[in-house]
């Protein structure tokens, strides 16, 4: 197995997830047979080769810096139950 | 009425109105509610949009698609309905804009009936991982409808609406059509906008439609595609004309014929029905040519380094803070994003941003995440110069038919060999479709895959279209006692 439950835990931990002791078991487990499938890219001679991140090799679209969208905070308060005199609203979990 | 040309037609010259369809539609939608193909359905607004397209066909204003009841993936915001992505996470997420995509088929009269069930956040091949619970196959009510589109492609299988929109990432419009004996698009990434499709994996993720046949595509996209400021990855050209252009003949069409697309893993029926469809092209005057795409073993792994990866950070947004579920059990920062997250994502989401955060991480970054992208730019030069010497690439849309319901195997990789076939497309940024050939046990209905240059909807769709001239698969259906 790649993976231990320690090395997931840490994982979690940077994804913001949390899961139990047994579960968290299997889910190395299964995160292993991923990685594990991966690996074979590994093999494959890459020398000279610049990655792909886009398949269009597009660049950045500019637009001029000006202001496009009107004040829509009347419409999205309405989605929404957390809106105080246009202050959006969060639950105080910010420690002391 | 078989088609979407024969209903457009029919409305035109009052043989029917948008009401009369609309209702007839809605009759069906709740005659079979138990397909589970919908999220969210809203018949009052449907059926207000309808009067409106009437009283446009009467004084002669109808645009392509006017009076047409269609269905959104839940993954396309939209203002009247919630928009869930399929998961707990934004089950009660209400857009505060539409897609650009939702706007353009809006715009030339469609009527949204309503928002079709998904894998979570368009990860799975099942249709299984839905918050919603899992969508039927109409050929056969005990199997999965494929995804991560299943409810869209289950939708038009069963005639429940005129056709419907979908997402494909790495195979969520084709392997879904494929399985429910219907016809469905990718297009090329950049001609259909992405601005408010929730996002997976931004660099592969493309809508199109689902739909009966090529020539109902071809009207589809045609009104769905085009260029969007608000899409930073659009691309800037004029959309062609589509529905006109599917009238070329197939003499002298180059069509390869990878020998990976046909290995011991495909199923020998599916396997038959492909190579009796090479026959047809062969008789229409197409030139089959045989080719190696000797990177193929790489397509699924490289896909899954890179959609994990990029999963991983767009769902990043999701912190119980902004938008979406939020937790009631916590006391600091850390703990309420954590436990948000944690209680509203379902286990594949969580495995994806699981592998996608391990990729990413420190020391691994390079060994998987920046080699599965040169490997990407490998694939895509391998097909490209395979598509300078043939005009199209054939071959099954999936190595198998539609499995039961809950038999998804334990092991994740087997369920993701789903896509063995269609993640390419994606990861070169390639148009494909997907259409009917056949039936395994002559009930499961089989899909045939036609991939191209990017820019060549209108030369796949115009071969498929040739081919749906000279068979009938396309205009099959299910059998409405079993449904």
């Amino acid at each position: 197995m790649t993976l231990s439950v320690s090395d997931l835990q840490h994982i979690a931990q940077l994804a913001y997830l949390e899961s139990t002791p047994d579960k968290m078991t299997k889910l190395a487990d299964e995160v292993s047979s991923i990685i594990d499938f991966v690996q074979q890219l590994q093999q494959t001679d890459t020398t000279n080769v610049a990655p792909l991140f886009h398949p269009m090799d597009l660049h950045q679209r500019l637009r001029p810096d000006v202001v496009t969208e009107e004040d829509c905070l009347a419409e999205l308060a309405e989605l929404t139950g957390f809106v105080d005199e246009r202050l959006y609203i969060v639950p105080k979990v910010i420690e002391e | 009425m078989n088609s979407l040309r024969s209903m457009l037609d029919a409305l035109l010259q009052k043989q029917i109105s948008s009401v009369e369809l609309t209702n007839h539609y809605i009759n069906r939608l709740e005659k079979y509610a138990h397909l589970n193909a919908f999220i969210s359905i809203d018949t009052e607004h449907a059926l207000q949009q309808a009067k409106i397209a009437d009283q446009l066909i009467h004084n002669n204003q109808a645009k392509a698609l006017t009076g047409i009841p269609i269905a959104h993936k839940d993954i396309f915001c939209t203002k009247n309905l919630r928009t869930t992505c399929g998961s707990k996470m934004l089950a009660d997420f209400q857009a505060p804009y539409q897609a650009t995509i939702v706007n353009n088929l809006a715009e030339q009269g469609a009527i949204t009936l309503g928002k079709t069930n998904m894998d979570e956040f368009a990860m799975g091949s099942a249709n299984e991982n839905s918050y919603f619970g899992a969508v039927q196959n109409p050929w056969d009510t005990n199997r999965v409808p494929g995804g991560s589109s299943g409810g869209s492609a289950a939708a038009v299988a069963a005639d429940l609406v005129a056709f419907a929109t979908g997402s494909d990432t790495g195979g969520s419009i084709r392997q879904p059509a494929a399985f429910c004996g219907v016809s469905g698009i990718k297009p090329t990434y950049g001609l259909a906008s992405r601005f408010g499709m929730v996002a997976f994996a931004s660099s592969l993720d493309q809508a199109g439609p689902i739909a009966h046949s090529a020539e109902d595509l071809a009207i589809i996209l045609q009104a769905m595609a085009g260029f969007d400021a608000n899409d930073s990855t659009s691309i800037d050209q004029k959309v062609p004309d589509y529905p006109n252009l599917l009238k070329g003949s197939l003499k002298g069409l180059r069509i390869g014929l990878p020998s990976c697309f046909f290995q011991k893993e495909v199923n020998s029926a599916v396997q038959k029905a492909i190579h009796e469809a090479v026959k047809v092209f062969e008789q229409a005057g197409a030139v089959i040519i045989e080719m190696d795409l000797t990177l193929q073993p790489l397509w699924v792994p490289c896909y899954y380094v890179i959609a994990c990866a990029e999963a991983s950070s767009n769902l990043s947004r999701y912190d119980g803070l902004r938008f979406g579920y939020r937790s009631s059990k916590a006391s600091s920062i850390k703990e309420l994003i954590t436990a948000s997250r944690t209680e509203a994502f379902g286990e594949e989401v969580k495995r994806r941003i699981l592998t996608g955060t391990y990729v990413l991480s420190s020391g691994y970054f390079d060994a998987y995440y920046l080699q599965a992208l040169k490997i990407r730019r490998q694939i895509q030069q391998e097909l490209l110069e395979n598509l300078n010497k043939v005009d199209v690439i054939l071959g099954p849309t999936t190595p198998d038919c539609a499995f039961p319901i809950g038999n998804c195997p334990a092991d994740p990789v087997q369920s993701y060999l789903a896509d063995v076939f269609t993640v390419a497309a994606n990861l070169a940024g390639l148009p494909a479709l997907s259409i009917p050939a056949g039936f395994k046990e002559g009930k499961l209905p089989i899909g045939m895959q036609l991939m191209g240059k990017p820019f060549s909807e209108a030369q796949l769709l115009n071969a498929a279209h040739q081919y749906q001239q000279m068979t009938d698969w396309h205009l099959a259906r299910p059998d409405e006692d079993k449904l």
